[in-house]
């Protein structure tokens, strides 16, 4: 632990913590919690806001119910949950072994490293209209480029079947760098005392990986699962210039989905009934990977 | 301490003496002889390409003739519909002017001005609107709330050297698909295949053929043989598409024609293909295409896109505005909109110009007069417009069969209609 509870803490010192934490506290309150209650109110109503004659009506929790009868939104639901688990594995396993790859502190590693990050870096925006570019079945530079080897053109975003799993691809593009520069860290941060040893003790470089490396290196695999996970579901930007949803809703997610109920319809009951449940959903899922990460430490003592 | 307290104290009285003189020194708008509206700025909202383009250019010979400032502000279809939504809904009266779609009226009406009053204080001449185009854009329960500026039915470009009549219905218009298809150099179609403009035309082909989604009293007749065999012949269009064609928006698909690549264009031929079809540098095609009104089907009503222009009851300079208004929309500029921007007229008057007769884009007014319409202009519009974007997209990409697609269309509209009924005497006046 980095900071410890001073025993030795008074009044006057608890007082200015506090006073100190006011402002996020209070920036939370009127950014987040307050939103989120109303939200929560909102839920329960019937109400589209450019009726301008219609008052919200009270239907309990119908729109919850109306959710899972949808079947856009049960689609976009095994879509998102595809998606992550996709991204999210694919981008853990190969960052993993880039950020291997680049623990040795040279001059190659540090320029590549450098290199790694430009995808990051690019807003998602940009990164879809440019893979969108890129993908097209007819102009592409990619079916250009697989022409040499002689696969014939693909379809990579107009055919429902493999749509999803251009937009996994293109996420894994972009956020490989992220994984890798967290766990690169993480693995710079090991005393070398300990490689040596395990070397010395005549481990092969697998058995220094799995049995030093990546035990020491969990809880930061964990807490990056985490995010990736949650941002794996936020995913928006990209899908919305890559795909809109399509073709059919092969790419629907549920932020283009709650983006549909909310902003483009303004359904506002039914869209926070939608963004309730997901943030439900979220806080369970971080809720998971904390314990996990908690189970690990504790484990490692 | 003391000290830093006297600087902190002095720094506070500099700045706000400064900002006290700095409002208090500028002088009060007032306006001079001849120019009623100096000193005042409106704010105007536009889809973004050259309805934004059109007023920036004007903006200037505006203030130099009111003494009133323009700023125009502009954005793309996909979210200029949510901020125009979110700032009438809420009363912001950030625009004194905004530019909805036509099928945005119903929604946003109870936000916008009634024109009514302005007309008759200015004797401001209406006649010339052309009246089946006002009905549907500009006016929304007996109210005016807007003119329309724009009138663009769907129609389509085609290639003069491959076509020389274009088809009639859609057998026909197959049979030509079939003659000039030469994959992969030549594909007969270029279609945008994004599911936003997909269901555009698939309208097109159910309204063409007879099909409706409801009757005038909303009782749904969407479970069609209509429906049906629209849906086959949307399907059917993608045999003679590049394959690429389901994951195109409308500037892919018009690159396509331009490009020389695709002998008929699904598309609004104004946006691109005609403001550069014949620039040699931007197309392969120049003098070699034509614009034509759909295949005439059981009607030739297609879909229509067309834009109004009124006033926010929000709006901070309601009479600037409606100078605006009259300026913008008054025949000289609607002939400039033709000739510089390729906006059609919403003047009959402006249709009537020789220049305008002898144009390319003429057989538009033929495919205006066979019948444009819009879907259900009701607020649950956007709505119901999804549902049959959804079911085309996922039949046309076979995610769906056919009687799912039907199924689908019929549940979604029943439940738009039952969660968000019209209005107590709205009749439907689309399709």
């Amino acid at each position: 632990m980095l900071i410890s509870r001073n025993i030795h803490q008074t009044t006057s010192d608890r007082l200015w913590s506090w006073a100190f934490l006011l402002p996020v506290v209070a920036v939370l309150m009127i950014a987040a919690f307050i939103p989120l209650g109303y939200g929560l109110v909102l839920s329960f109503f019937r109400y589209k806001l450019t009726i301008a004659t219609s008052r919200p009506a009270f239907i309990g929790l119908q729109n919850y119910f109306n959710m899972f009868r949808d079947e856009i939104f049960i689609k976009s639901l095994t879509n998102n949950v595809l998606f992550a688990l996709l991204s999210v594995s694919i981008e853990l396993g190969i960052g993993v072994m880039v950020a291997m790859m680049l623990s040795d502190d040279n001059r190659m590693s540090r320029l590549l490293t450098t290199f790694l990050m430009v995808p990051m870096i690019i807003a998602p925006v940009a990164s879809g209209t440019l893979w969108r570019m890129m993908v097209d079945r007819t102009y592409g530079v990619v079916n250009y480029l697989l022409s040499f080897v002689g696969i014939p053109p693909v379809s990579w975003i107009g055919d429902y079947r493999i749509a999803l799993y251009t937009v996994v691809f293109v996420d894994c593009w972009q956020f490989i760098p992220f994984v890798a520069l967290l766990v690169l860290s993480s693995i710079k941060s090991i005393p070398q005392s300990f490689l040596d040893a395990a070397r010395v003790d005549g481990a092969s470089p697998w058995k220094v990986f799995t049995k030093v490396v990546l035990p020491i290196t969990s809880p930061v695999i964990i807490i990056v699962a985490m995010i990736r996970f949650i941002d794996a579901f936020k995913i928006f930007d990209v899908v919305f210039v890559m795909t809109q949803g399509g073709p059919g809703n092969a790419t629907e997610m549920l932020p283009t989905y709650i983006y549909r109920q909310g902003i483009k319809f303004l359904d506002v009951g039914y869209s926070s009934a939608t963004a309730i449940m997901f943030i439900i959903a979220m806080s369970l899922i971080a809720w998971v990977f904390i314990r996990l990460r908690s189970l690990q430490l504790r484990r490692l003592g | 301490m003391k000290k830093i307290q006297i600087l902190i104290a002095v720094v506070l009285v500099i700045g706000l003496a400064t900002a006290a003189f700095a409002g208090g020194g500028k002088e009060p708008p007032t306006a001079t002889e001849g120019k009623p509206f100096a000193g005042q700025k409106i704010t105007v909202l536009y889809f973004s390409a050259t309805y934004a383009e059109a007023a920036k250019e004007y903006s200037a010979e505006f203030t130099e003739k009111t003494g009133c400032e323009v700023e125009v502000v502009d954005f793309p279809y996909l979210t200029l519909y949510e901020k125009m939504a979110l700032a009438l809904s809420t009363e912001d009266s950030t625009y004194d002017i905004v530019t909805p779609a036509c099928q945005w009226d119903g929604e946003f009406e109870p936000f916008m001005e009634d024109l009514e009053p302005y007309i008759k204080r200015d004797n401001f001449d209406t006649s010339d609107f052309l009246p089946g185009l006002w009905e549907q854009s500009g006016k929304w329960a007996g109210k005016i709330m807007g003119f329309p500026f724009s009138n663009t039915p769907q129609t389509l470009a085609y290639r003069t050297d491959l076509i020389s009549d274009f088809p009639e219905n859609w057998d026909e218009f197959f049979e030509v698909c079939e003659e000039i298809h030469d994959p992969p150099n030549l594909y007969a179609i270029a279609i945008p295949g994004l599911k936003e403009q997909l269901s555009g035309l698939w309208m097109m082909v159910h309204w063409s053929l007879g099909g409706a989604w409801a009757d005038e009293n909303w009782n749904l007749t969407i479970d069609s043989p209509k429906t049906r065999e629209a849906l086959k012949i949307t399907k059917k269009w993608f045999d003679y598409s590049d394959p690429a064609a389901p994951a195109w928006g409308l500037p892919e698909s018009d690159a396509a024609f331009l490009n020389g690549n695709a002998g008929i264009a699904f598309s609004w031929p104004t946006l691109s293909i005609a403001p550069n079809g014949d620039n040699p540098e931007k197309s392969k095609v120049v003098n070699k295409w034509a614009i034509a009104p759909i295949p005439y089907a059981e009607n030739g009503v297609t879909v229509l896109s067309s834009w109004d222009i009124g006033i926010p009851k929000a709006a901070k300079n309601k009479d600037a505005a409606w100078e605006w208004i009259k300026f913008y929309t008054n025949a000289e500029k609607q002939l400039k909109n033709f000739k510089d921007y390729s906006i059609l007229p919403s003047r009959e008057s402006v249709w009537e110009m020789p220049e305008v007769k002898n144009d390319k884009l003429y057989p538009h007014k033929k495919a205006s007069d066979q019948g444009a319409i819009i879907w259900w202009r009701i607020p649950a519009g956007t709505m119901a417009e999804t549902t049959i974007r959804d079911a085309v997209a996922n039949y046309v990409t076979g995610q769906w069969d056919l009687e799912r697609s039907v199924r689908f269309m019929e549940n979604g509209l029943a439940k738009v209609l039952e969660e968000y009924p019209p209005a107590p005497g709205v009749k439907n006046s689309g399709r």
